[in-house]
């Protein structure tokens, strides 16, 4: 019988946990509730920035056994505009949205303005910084944190 | 006929509560801009590649949809009230770095015109 470290109790739990946070953390991040259609030239009535907590980028995070996977929404972004930190087990994305600036054009509707952003994550568990790869691709970023050795999921063989 | 072709896309949801699941739909952040000559909107559209975005330009209702296919399929879409004056069959768009950029030329007599007044 094999057993995957990861599919028993303590770790899993706390995967979950932050998941649950970063979900939160997006429900609060829902200027559109109850918005269905509106003319080009309405003015914009939410209100994305209340509450001063970081609510740009979108971020999501999975476990993926021998990995976190974070994928964060950063459309627009270059390689330039955003960093990946790893300090212990805390991750930080960090950078700078550009705001649309066109020459000769009204302005009706700004809803993507430039902004400077910085989310701090503490992991589960230690990941090997020298192992991390960010890829960006279509505006979303992929961080692919590769767990420390002692983290990794292991399958013990039963003996009989 | 929009009831009658809305009716089987019920019954496949029914039939199907699975799929629906595993389907998140989110509504995209959109700047708009606007000069003599058209009307432009960029649209967050991450994740999203040329092939699954759907553009749709109904009267005065335009609808703009971008699909994500992955594990979960993550949908973008958002209606907009534009004026009667596009062209709908000039409507032309881009998609890069996730940000889908729409334009929507204004038919030439709503364009402002400059009349020469001639002194008698």
């Amino acid at each position: 019988m094999l057993i995957r470290w990861n599919n028993v109790g303590y770790p899993v739990d706390v995967v979950s946990e932050v998941r649950r946070r970063m979900d939160r953390m997006f429900d609060d991040f829902d200027p559109f509730r109850g918005l269905e259609q509106q003319s080009v030239f309405e003015p914009f009535q939410g209100n994305f920035f209340s509450g001063g907590r970081p609510t740009w980028p979108k971020m999501s995070l999975t476990d993926e056994g021998a990995a976190y996977v974070l994928k964060a929404q950063v459309p627009g972004l270059t390689e330039q505009d955003v960093q990946v930190a790893i300090h212990q087990d805390v991750l930080t994305i960090s950078g700078e949205r550009k705001g649309d600036k066109l020459e000769g054009y009204t302005v009706h509707r700004q809803e993507r303005p430039a902004l400077k952003f910085s989310r701090s994550f503490t992991l589960p568990h230690r990941v090997d910084a020298d192992k991390t790869t960010a890829e960006l691709k279509n505006g979303v970023l992929t961080v692919t944190l590769v767990k420390a050795a002692e983290a990794q999921p292991r399958q013990i063989t039963v003996r009989g | 006929m929009n009831s009658n072709t809305r009716t089987p896309q019920s019954e496949v949801s029914q039939t199907t509560p699975e799929r629906a699941d595993n389907r998140q739909t989110l509504i995209p952040l959109v700047d708009v801009f606007e000069n003599a000559d058209e009307l432009l909107l960029k649209v967050d559209m991450p994740g999203v590649t040329l092939d699954d975005v759907t553009i749709r330009l109904d009267r005065n209702q335009l609808s703009l949809e971008g699909v994500v296919r992955e594990k979960a399929e993550l949908v973008f879409s958002r209606q907009f009230v534009v004026p009667t004056s596009i062209e709908a069959e000039k409507i032309g768009a881009e998609l890069k770095a996730g940000i889908l950029t729409v334009h929507l030329p204004k038919r030439s007599q709503a364009k402002p015109r400059t009349v020469t007044v001639n002194a008698a």
